[in-house]
């Protein structure tokens, strides 16, 4: 069970004086149950990529198949749930509930079992009851992605994928929002996330894209990652980094603040026992 | 340093009923650079939008180099001193090509074409997106869209450029892109209030406010506002290297001190 990129090309425009190549020759394969980070600068064709992935755009060269169907196969849409970049424009129900509710009413839920869905997603996130029967235009930017995501997560497919999940949402809903997407993915669920905030994610993906002007230039772990591509590593990293180049003895793999903290400050308290 | 917005218990209530902002006080001088930070909902879309007239008070009272904006007749000289950027860029785009949208606003303004054409050169060539000129919105990233944004602003000389959340749809790279041409913009003598939830962009400064349930909580230098105030309460994230330096220095080695910078915590650690 995968989702599987064989050597896709992909050009905007196709036969006009504005057509350009927007993935080149991409392969690349994610297997059922991984939690996959696809990182890359703006107009890498991150977007474009996963586009692919539920049929919303077709490929001029190459497949994309999902568990061995083509992705463009309608059988596909209730396997693969994408939420886009401005999920704000993926809003249109009169309530939150509506909303939320309408991904899974399509895939055939109803009655209790919709509801239990329904409820469950928007708690995952967060969202509580008084917000069910507002209009969801009524609500801040941040917790309007939280709706949104909730209609992806709602659905209960088995791969989701979100286009820069993160940008707009604070500290706090952020926390939220992975620590669901962590929740989904121990049940089995494949998350795919496009995201630069790598920061967040290295700690927790098992694989990680990146795409360079159309061409995927890396895939491995996050570790390999971090050997690989040094312009595009978390700022806490490349500190560990040079005070590694300075002669501070800390190990180079470090992605977040509290792993940082434990490091520096054992090579402080080596270098104070050393003095005395 | 002159006054330029004085902002006096502002309250602000939607019309259904949902309170945004409850007795805002903020003074900014001509010239500074000012962030605005909070967790979502905090209330500073709110606020912003008061500074041009976008929102009117519900109570207090909003001015601009003195003009208050609760009478109308004001509206569109503040409106020509204020302009604001938004933070989806789709939203924003009125023309067929880059262009055309930067040149939007001084046709707007009524000036002449010759004036129009060297605004439109200025701002596309401050943006650095002057080989942009005849792209369609649709064939630009999301960077660029919100780039071409900028300079349409730009275009129209205000004295102060409110940026709501621009960068937060936008790669690291594009964001820095952006990021420096604020600075750039601010280092040319405009008036900047930049909104932001990503404390690492308000390091220059002069001043970071704090926005919490419709309040200012903290007004202050951004390192006086680090040092003094617990932010995680208010939902805002410390840039990492601010919460590993404060870490380090609670944790028994005062001596490291509050960094803001990378360098400056490389600096702390080895002298
Ligand atoms: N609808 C579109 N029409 C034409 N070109 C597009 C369209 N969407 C994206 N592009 C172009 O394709 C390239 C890849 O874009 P995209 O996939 O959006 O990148 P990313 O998501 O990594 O920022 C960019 O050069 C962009 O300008
Ligand atoms: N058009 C609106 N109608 C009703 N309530 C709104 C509207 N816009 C914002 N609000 C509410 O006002 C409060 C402040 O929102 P906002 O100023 O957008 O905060 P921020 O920009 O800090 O995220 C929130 O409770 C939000 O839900
Ligand atoms: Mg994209
Ligand atoms: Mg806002």
């Amino acid at each position: 069970m995968s989702i599987d990129v064989r050597n896709l090309t992909f050009r905007y425009d196709r036969g006009t004086s504005l057509e350009k190549t927007s993935l080149e020759d991409v392969s690349l394969s994610i297997d059922k149950g991984e939690f996959v980070l696809i990182g890359g600068e703006i107009g890498s064709g991150k977007s474009t990529l996963v586009r692919h992935f539920n049929g919303l755009l077709k490929p001029f060269s190459g497949q994309v198949t999902v568990d061995g169907m083509a992705a463009h196969e309608k059988k596909v849409k209730a396997r693969v749930g994408v939420l886009f970049q401005f999920p704000q424009q993926q809003l249109f129900g009169r309530t939150v509930f509506e909303d939320v509710a309408f991904g899974p009413r399509n895939f055939g839920y109803r009655g209790n079992e919709l509801d239990l869905q329904v409820h469950s997603a928007l708690e995952l996130l967060g969202l509580g009851k008084e917000i069910y029967s507002v209009s969801p235009f009524r609500l801040s930017g941040g917790q309007m992605r939280l709706v949104a995501i909730a209609g992806v997560l709602a659905s209960r497919l088995d791969y989701i994928v979100l286009d820069e999940p993160f940008s707009g949402l604070d500290a706090e809903n952020k926390k939220i929002l992975l620590s669901a997407l962590r929740h989904l993915n121990s049940r089995g669920t494949s998350v795919i996330v496009v995201s630069h905030r790598m920061s967040d994610l290295l700690s927790v993906a098992d694989r990680v894209f990146l795409l360079d002007q159309g061409n995927l230039v890396f895939g491995g772990t996050p570790a390999e990652y971090v050997k690989h591509a040094p312009s595009h590593l978390p700022e806490i990293t490349c500190l560990m980094k040079e005070l590694r180049r300075k002669g501070f003895d800390v190990r180079g793999d470090i992605f977040n603040i509290d792993d940082a903290f434990s490091e520096i400050s054992r090579v402080l308290n080596t270098k104070e026992a050393v003095r005395r | 340093m002159t006054l330029m917005i004085e902002i006096s218990n502002l309250l602000h209530s939607y019309p259904d009923g949902t309170p945004a902002l409850n007795s805002v006080n903020l003074h900014i001088g001509r010239g500074e650079f000012v962030v605005i930070a909070g967790r979502n909902g905090s209330g500073k879309s709110s606020l912003v939008r008061h500074i041009n007239a976008l929102l009117l008070p519900s109570g207090g009272c909003v001015s601009v180099n003195g003009l208050c904006t609760s009478q109308k007749k004001h509206h569109p000289d503040i409106r020509r001193t204020v302009g604001m950027v938004f933070q989806n860029p789709d939203s924003q785009f009125v023309g067929m090509t880059a262009e055309e949208d930067v040149a939007f606003g001084p046709e707007n303004l009524g000036l002449p074409p010759s004036e129009i054409r060297e605004l439109v050169e200025m701002s596309l060539e401050t943006l650095g997106i002057s080989e942009l000129r005849s792209h369609s919105p649709r064939s630009l990233s999301g960077g660029q869209k919100q780039k071409v944004a900028i300079a349409g602003v730009l275009a129209m000389e205000p004295e102060c450029i409110i940026f709501d959340e621009v960068t937060s749809m936008l790669d690291p790279f594009s964001r820095k892109e952006v990021l420096d041409t604020v600075k750039r913009i601010h280092a040319k003598g405009t008036t900047v209030i930049y909104v932001t939830h990503r404390l690492e962009e308000a390091m220059n400064a002069d001043r970071l406010v704090i926005m919490d349930s419709g309040r200012v909580v903290a007004d202050a230098s951004p390192r006086d506002v680090f040092l003094h105030h617990d932010l995680e309460k208010y939902g805002i994230e410390l840039p990492p290297v601010v919460a590993l330096s404060l870490m380090l220095s609670k944790a028994g080695f005062p001596d490291i001190g509050l960094a803001l910078t990378k360098d400056e915590l490389l600096e702390a650690l080895c002298p």
